[in-house]
């Protein structure tokens, strides 16, 4: 059994956050791992759009973490996909509805297929399918919020500074600017601002460990 | 005294990459000459623009990381000319300062700098601002015009332009140029890369000085050939689409000096035939499919991603019968 089942209060709680810092920001979910980068490649173009895919990948992550979380490893491997792919769709058809007649039309038709292509994103398959499985229902709930943050962090930032450069307007609001880069939109713009972003988390990294270290030195 | 150590076969020799990087800048030389004679001092400032701001941006590259700047080595250099010398003698002075900028500091600084670029710098430089600014390329001017271009950008919108070569390719039809303007750079084209008679010396130069390699070139050449033998987009017959393909847009210049960057291309035999081979056949694609008419650049920056599968792959390939006999024997 990989599910620990009773373990102390203090145990859990450091999980929990040692799960939120890793997922969220060390080795984040987009930047050092890899995974669901095709949603900020192909949809990340204006901030709009990036909070909206945010809000689906949480709507979606957070119930299909739970639920395989509970019930994943009482499931042989083939039918867990299945399952919460289906589910995955059958909330961002939701999502989808909600958005389409409450909130902007124009942004739904914006955005067509990258909506329900969140259901087959590997962030849900790589953390719903595999991580939550063998882990509580609690840190695996951790895990999906900050997965959610994650994503969420790395996909606002390149899709503002995307719609900045190639439409020069912020969340739907005219910004003065001199230089306006359309080409910007294009998928490779992204591709580059992911590497420095990712460059630079290491960067901020290696700095860290090398203070750590450093005082290591000094009280030891 | 200082005696220095050294492995056995005593050679005097100076180091390798400076001097083929030297061997690149005096070959475009000539290259520069022969597109001052047509277009007048423009086309060599624009080289010039782009050497001198490679230079700089390196040097400030190097400053940034805190290290030592390594500017004699030449990359820099061959880098900001190479960029220089594919935009079009009407194109601004500010477009191969922002392909350099780019090139140093998104393709080459970020990775640690000279010799370790996965990219080729010049090619995702010239990649870049063609993406960014289209309307800049592509359209060049008359070279049978015999007045130089005017120096500053204002004047510039009254010189007559012509479709290249490339562009009539791409349109279809009758080709206009006969091989012996194609031969002699008497065509519309990017300032070094019109002079196919120079470029084919700078080749047969450079390979002599093995600065670059007759596995990347040959087969390079072979199946762009091979292609526009096969699938012709101009009746001209056989040796007029050939040549036409050949000696049109950037092809040439691209196979020769920068399918042969040492630090991106394959290093086995079969791995750079391979290379070759898959870069012409990305070059024809893109110029077959592309949103432009020409797409050399692009084509590079793709087969450069696939060099160190190359290597390893060829290396496996020639080594087959010695790893499997190994294993019988084990």
């Amino acid at each position: 059994m990989s599910k620990v089942e009773k373990q102390p209060f203090s145990k859990t709680m450091t999980e929990i956050k040692n799960v939120f810092l890793d997922t969220f920001l060390t080795k984040n979910i987009v930047l050092v791992q890899a995974i669901g980068i095709t949603p900020i490649l192909a949809a990340g173009v204006t901030l709009q759009k990036g909070v909206v895919l945010t809000l689906c990948t949480a709507a979606v992550l957070l119930p299909a973490s739970l639920f395989m979380s509970l019930f994943g490893d009482k499931l042989p491997t083939w039918v867990r996909a299945p399952i919460y792919s289906v589910g995955a769709a059958l909330i961002l058809l939701g999502a989808a509805v909600l958005l389409d007649r409450s909130v902007s039309n124009e942004l739904y038709a914006s955005l067509y297929v990258f909506l329900p292509l969140t259901a087959v994103n590997t962030l849900v398959s790589y953390r719903a399918g595999g991580f939550s499985v063998s882990h509580v229902p609690v840190v695996a709930l951790t895990d999906a919020i900050a997965s959610s943050l994650g994503f969420g962090l790395v996909i606002c930032v390149v899709s503002a500074l995307r719609e900045m450069a190639s439409f020069g307007t912020l969340w739907g609001e005219t910004l003065n600017f001199a230089i306006v880069l359309p080409e910007a939109a294009l998928p490779y713009a992204a591709f580059l601002l992911l590497g420095f972003m990712a460059a630079f988390l290491q960067w901020i990294q290696s700095v860290i460990a090398r203070r750590e270290n450093a005082s290591v030195r000094l009280n030891g | 005294m200082n005696f220095k150590m050294a492995h056995a076969p005593h050679l005097r020799c100076s180091e390798r990459g400076s001097q083929m990087c030297a061997d690149l800048l005096i070959v475009f030389a000539p290259l520069c000459v022969l597109s001052a004679i047509y277009y007048g001092v423009r086309p060599v400032l624009l080289v010039l623009t782009g050497l001198l701001s490679a230079v700089l941006f390196e040097t400030f590259g190097y400053l940034l990381m805190r290290r030592k700047p390594k500017i004699s080595d030449g990359s820099a250099a061959v880098t900001g000319v190479l960029i220089g010398s594919l935009v079009s003698p009407l194109s601004p002075y500010w477009l191969p300062v922002a392909g350099a900028a780019f090139a140093i500091f998104a393709v080459k600084m970020p990775m640690g700098g000279s010799g370790r670029n996965l990219f080729n710098p010049a090619a995702a430089g010239l990649a870049a601002v063609t993406l960014c600014f289209p309307g800049f390329f592509f359209t060049y001017p008359d070279p049978g015009l015999g007045i130089p271009l005017p120096l500053s950008s204002r004047a510039l919108s009254e010189v007559i332009t012509l479709s290249s070569p490339a562009a009539q390719l791409a349109s279809g039809g009758q080709t206009l140029y006969s091989p012996t303007m194609l031969l002699l750079g008497n065509f519309p084209g990017p300032i070094g890369a019109t002079a196919i008679a120079i470029l084919l010396a700078c080749g047969l130069f450079l390979l002599v000085r093995r600065t670059i390699t007759p596995y990347i070139i040959f087969p390079y050449l072979a199946t762009c050939a091979l292609l526009a033998a096969l699938f012709p987009r101009v009746s001209g017959g056989l040796t007029g689409s050939v040549m036409a393909e050949l000696c049109s847009g950037y092809l040439l210049f691209c196979g020769i000096f920068m399918l042969n960057d040492p630090v991106t291309a394959p290093r086995h035999w079969l791995g750079r035939t391979a290379y070759g081979v898959l870069a012409g056949l990305f070059v024809m694609l893109m110029r077959y499919f592309g949103r432009f008419e020409e797409g050399a650049c692009f084509a590079i920056l793709l087969v450069n991603a696939f060099a160190t599968t190359l290597d390893r792959l060829g290396w496996y390939a020639v080594n087959l019968k010695r790893i499997k006999r190994r294993r019988h024997s084990a």
